[in-house]
């Protein structure tokens, strides 16, 4: 072939990407020009003057070359929009995984570590308050055969107003009559004077004497909503929890101000006083934080009444035995998220995870945290973390503080296993969630935050890392205390 | 007299799909063809011809095989697929469709006559 129509064909066809439809096109072409040459040129031509005519013929090879390119595009070219959307699509999934990656490993995942392990030094001097209070055991365990909770509900209030005696809003009222009654003696004496006082019956507050404990999940309000937690998921889990009936504990601290000044007027302080002890374990009993700080409370109140009605008989608990019961009360729930984070109680605290020293105010508080996490974590969307075998050691270490607890077995439907189908895209009760991200204007059918993959995880280490209080502040200002008296020892040595 | 390039722009895939139906044919022979249905009134250029069949192969209209011809050299020979007949079908009704039309706006001929 002449080389003038050979450079004219590679020239023509040397756009084609495609190295295999580039030599097609060649060979195609080429045999197109012989075409020419046998059918339309004159034969006595020679070959050179054949080429020539055959090339001022044909287009010029730069525009047949850009024609022929465009013909065989290649097909992510073809389709620029189909190309342009599904790169953005793999680029958008790509921010999403790299994204949430970054941000929960990065910096929610610290945030909320440093939130839930409590400084060394908060660990040293909450180990030695349990020191302390393993050997004063200012609340023992109680045997759990006779439960006070109806009889607590009929006078507190809480769940269903059915048979409940209304007498506390009168007991409430003469109260108030002489609100500071606890600090100023007139006001006491007004108290004592007042013929109202003798008129309220709080004989029921003796009979609290023949039980043993307290056991509000007995209640048939309660124990119901605690069953129909089993066929729910996490976030149900959890909101039936948040949403359970409260037994106003704190009334019993009422009604027990009112039993002594009576006792006391019927000249029996100290067996009304005495009663304190029992009552204030009888609450402690039930294992809520919020228990913990009434029966606390009740016991401060032993001793401020002591000192107001001049009761010297009595035995009373040393305020630095309360304060301390308080402090690890508190630092308990710290103590217990951290060991859901690792599957266990930290080695220095095995030894004083019981009931008597506080613990299940931190068990009541936290064990619903990782159940609620469960379908945020599991199962898992390709590429992200599997956290399988943290929920599993956190479940069984629930399961292990419950039974501690006695909790075991009223509190099993809370570990349940999220039941298939239940936890579906578009939800309902989604509002609570989300509204703790900020205030939003929906009521209904949200989408389910536990069912975005990747958005999940950061949705449930914000969640966690906003509904975590700090639980150490207690230590925190024990230690700014102590540190500030060592400080001024120091100064004045 | 040849006909304008303008109104041939948009047809020539019309053209390939319509001599193709008839049976498989290779570029010369659809250039050729062409001119000579046409009686030399339309003429497709090798710049046009070869742009439309790689891009309706691309498309899937039509397919290719190479074969040897006349038992000199290799051809590439294409054929139309269902798909193509589908489109030409199509084609073919807007076709007509539009010559109606402008036999209707343009009836020059007839309006000289009865004027």
């Amino acid at each position: 072939m002449n080389k003038h129509l050979k450079s004219y064909l590679k020239k023509s066809v040397s756009k084609i990407s495609d190295p295999v439809k580039r030599k097609s096109a060649y060979l195609e072409l080429r045999s197109h020009v012989f075409d020419l040459m046998e059918n339309e040129v004159r034969e006595d031509l020679s070959e050179e003057q054949k080429a020539k005519m055959i090339i001022k013929r044909l287009p010029t090879a730069k525009d047949f070359s850009r024609k022929l390119q465009y013909a065989n595009r290649p097909w992510y070219w073809r389709y620029p929009l189909l190309t342009l959307s599904m790169s953005g699509t793999v680029l958008t999934a790509f921010v999403i995984i790299l994204g949430s990656h970054i941000f929960v490993t990065e910096y929610l995942k610290p945030q909320l570590e440093q939130n839930v392990i409590p400084d060394q030094r908060i660990v040293d001097y909450m180990l030695r308050d349990l020191e302390y209070l393993d050997k004063v055991n200012i609340f023992p365990r109680t045997t759990r055969t006779k439960n006070a909770a109806e009889l607590l509900n009929k006078y507190l209030g809480g769940v269903d107003s059915k048979g409940r005696d209304d007498q506390l809003q009168v007991v409430q009222k003469l109260l108030q009559k002489y609100h500071s009654w606890k600090t100023d003696p007139s006001k006491l004496k007004m108290l004592l004077s007042d013929s109202e006082l003798m008129s309220i019956n709080t004989s029921w507050i003796l009979e609290l004497n023949h039980y043993d404990h307290v056991d509000f999940t007995k209640l048939s309000g309660i124990s119901s909503k605690i069953q129909g937690a089993h066929f729910s998921n996490s976030i149900e889990k959890i909101s039936t929890w948040a949403s359970m009936p409260i037994i106003e504990i704190s009334n019993l601290r009422t009604w027990y101000s009112l039993f002594v000044l009576q006792m006391h007027k019927r000249g029996k302080t100290e067996q009304g006083l005495s009663l304190a002890k029992k009552i204030s374990g009888l609450v402690q009993s039930n294992g809520l934080l919020v228990d913990h700080m009434v029966a606390l409370s009740i016991l401060k109140d032993q001793r401020l009444f002591a000192e107001l009605l001049n009761s010297n008989n009595i035995e009373l608990t040393p305020l630095p035995t309360l304060e301390a019961y308080k402090r690890v009360s508190w630092a308990w729930p710290g103590v217990i998220n951290r060991s859901y984070h690792e599957g266990r109680i930290p080695t220095a605290f095995q030894k004083y995870a019981k009931k008597e020293l506080g613990l299940c105010a931190g068990v009541g508080e936290y064990f619903m945290g990782f159940q609620g996490m469960s379908d945020f974590l599991y199962p898992e969307a390709p590429f992200e973390t599997s956290f399988r075998p943290q929920l599993k050691a956190a479940k069984t270490l629930a399961a292990d503080l419950l039974k501690k607890c006695d909790r075991h077995e009223e509190f099993k439907p809370f570990l349940a296993e999220t039941p298939e189908g239940k936890n579906k895209i578009w939800e309902e009760n989604m509002i609570e969630v989300w509204s703790m991200a900020g205030p939003i204007p929906f009521k209904e059918y949200l989408p389910n935050p536990s069912r975005i993959p990747y958005v999940r995880r950061v949705v449930i280490y914000f969640l966690m890392s906003v509904a975590i209080p700090s639980y150490t502040n207690l230590y925190m200002d024990l230690i700014k205390k102590e540190g500030v008296s060592s400080k001024n020892a120091a100064n004045s040595g | 007299m040849s006909v304008d390039r303008e109104l041939l722009k948009g047809s020539s895939k019309t053209l390939i799909l319509q001599l193709l139906s008839e049976r498989s044919r290779h570029g010369y022979d659809l250039t050729s063809q062409i001119k000579k249905l046409s009686n030399g009134a339309i003429e497709v250029s090798e710049g046009a011809i070869y742009p439309a069949l790689h891009s309706l192969e691309s498309d899937g209209f039509i397919k290719s095989e190479w074969k040897n011809g006349d038992g000199k050299r290799k051809r590439k020979v294409y054929k139309i697929t269902p798909s193509g007949k589908k489109l030409l079908k199509e084609k073919k009704d807007s076709w007509h469709k539009f010559v109606a039309a402008m036999g209707d706006l343009i009836p020059a001929k007839r309006i000289c006559w009865e004027a």
